[in-house]
């Protein structure tokens, strides 16, 4: 495919996605409110999914912790998110976002160029901050309900938007329209190492979470649906805080 | 008895007055500001202390447990079963609960003491009282939102939740104490008793 017809492509796909998201309704729950139809199902891939952190993902990441230096371990950080910049920062354009596009467009400029292609990150020392956004987001933005939760085999949270999120990001990520098969592989491989080195990151958080709670199904739902939902509005809308004083 | 009238009515007036300057002057969001500054120094100065852990979980959970006003989360926390507690149940649940929660939220926070804390707002939130806001961020990572929000609902100024990127304690908590709880066929003697062993 020469460049314009990839372009072409790209436009079809993200048009049809357009079309497709506002199509769908919107509708919202209370805080603490979880839609789970599927929850049987979804108890199972969590029980799978652990599993996997037990015997595969919590130890080799204990061993990435120790053998790599922290100094690689935040290249590799570093690197693996300066390619999601593209996706991102298509993202915030669809969702209208001037200011989350243009930090992220600095980000990836300063960082490929200043940042030795992205192994260090120069641009938060300046302080532009990732903003990391996706698909799923972007529906959100278009109104489109998040529908019911969802536990993905090792991807783990999500909701039916969310998970067509993840679909529609691997269609419409300017990167794979521009990097050979064998550099897709690469990438591919840089993201799995990300994936052990953000295990490894925030292993006292997903310890307590998965390891330490009554209930490590219900503990990862609750805090990804609340997480989630904030990365939606963008902050914590005051008229969601509690008033503890109110229970007697 | 026609002496008990006035005198109950000047005891009334009497407390009206002494409550006016409480509720007349309400927590601003400038002082609810310079309190989780106070708050950070302290957290964070311990969490950084490079004391062993048990010495720096002892001093955190003394700290915590003073600028939190853990009677309020335990009460609504627990929700409706603790209407039904006498008031030594109360009082033990309470207590554990506070330590659980002190202990659970320095262990986090332990890898965070070092990192750089900037408050950058404070919302008034009206009856919830004020929402600061602070930024933290660690050496190599991307900064983090933790928000904490401060009342005077107790007549003292104090913690009531904390929320970090959107996940309120209060709302974690709620749903850890069920799942505790309903594990426990609702008898929260035997929850109580399994708080002060965490």
């Amino acid at each position: 495919m020469n460049t314009k017809n990839k372009i072409f492509n790209w436009l079809i796909r993200a048009g049809l996605v357009l079309s497709l998201g506002a199509c769908a309704g919107a509708q919202n729950l209370a805080p603490d409110e979880i839609y789970d139809p599927f929850e049987s199902t979804n108890r199972s891939i969590h029980a799978f999914n652990k599993l996997v952190d037990t015997a595969v993902l919590s130890p080799v990441s204990e061993v990435y912790g120790t053998v790599v230096p922290e100094e690689l371990r935040t290249v590799v950080d570093n690197t693996a998110r300066n390619f999601g910049q593209p996706n991102a920062f298509i993202n915030h354009i669809l969702q209208g976002n001037g200011d989350g596009a243009s930090d992220t467009l600095a980000r990836f400029l300063i960082n490929s160029t200043i940042g030795l292609a992205g192994l260090f990150d120069p641009a938060a020392e300046m302080g532009i901050f990732d903003a990391p956004t996706d698909f799923g987001e972007t529906l959100a933005v278009w109104g489109v309900a998040e529908g019911p939760y969802l536990e993905l085999p090792i991807m783990g949270p999500s909701t039916v938007r969310g998970t067509i999120g993840i679909a529609v990001d691997l269609a419409i990520d300017p990167l794979n329209y521009l990097i050979t098969r064998e550099q897709a592989y690469y990438l591919l491989a840089l993201r799995g190492v990300n994936l052990v080195g953000k295990r490894n990151a925030y292993d006292d958080l997903i310890n307590v979470l998965l390891y330490e709670s009554a209930d490590s199904y219900a503990a990862q739902r609750l805090s990804y649906m609340q997480n989630k939902r904030f990365a939606v509005q963008g902050e914590t809308a005051i008229d969601d805080l509690e008033d503890p004083y109110a229970f007697e | 008895m026609p002496l008990n009238k006035p005198s109950r009515r000047l005891v009334i007036a009497g407390a009206a007055a002494f409550m006016l300057p409480i509720s007349g002057r309400a927590l601003t969001p400038a002082d609810a500001q310079s309190y989780v500054q106070q708050v950070v120094d302290v957290f964070f100065g311990i969490l950084a202390s490079g004391a062993s852990e048990a010495t720096i979980l002892t001093r955190f959970e003394r700290e915590f447990t003073g600028y939190t006003d853990v009677d309020v989360i335990a009460r609504t926390v627990l929700g409706p079963p603790y209407r039904s507690l006498s008031n030594r149940q109360k009082r033990d649940f309470t207590s554990a609960f506070g330590r659980y929660l002190a202990r659970k939220y320095g262990r986090q926070m332990m890898q965070y003491g070092n990192a750089e804390i900037t408050i950058t707002r404070a919302q008034d939130a009206g009856r919830k009282g004020i929402l600061v806001s602070t930024q933290v961020r660690n050496r190599g990572q991307s900064p983090f939102l933790l928000q904490w929000q401060v009342s005077d609902g107790s007549g003292q100024t104090k913690l009531i939740n904390l929320i970090i990127e959107g996940i309120s304690l209060l709302t974690t908590e709620r749903g850890e104490i069920r799942n505790l709880l309903d594990a426990r066929g609702g008898d929260v003697s035997a929850l109580t008793a399994y708080l002060s062993t965490q």
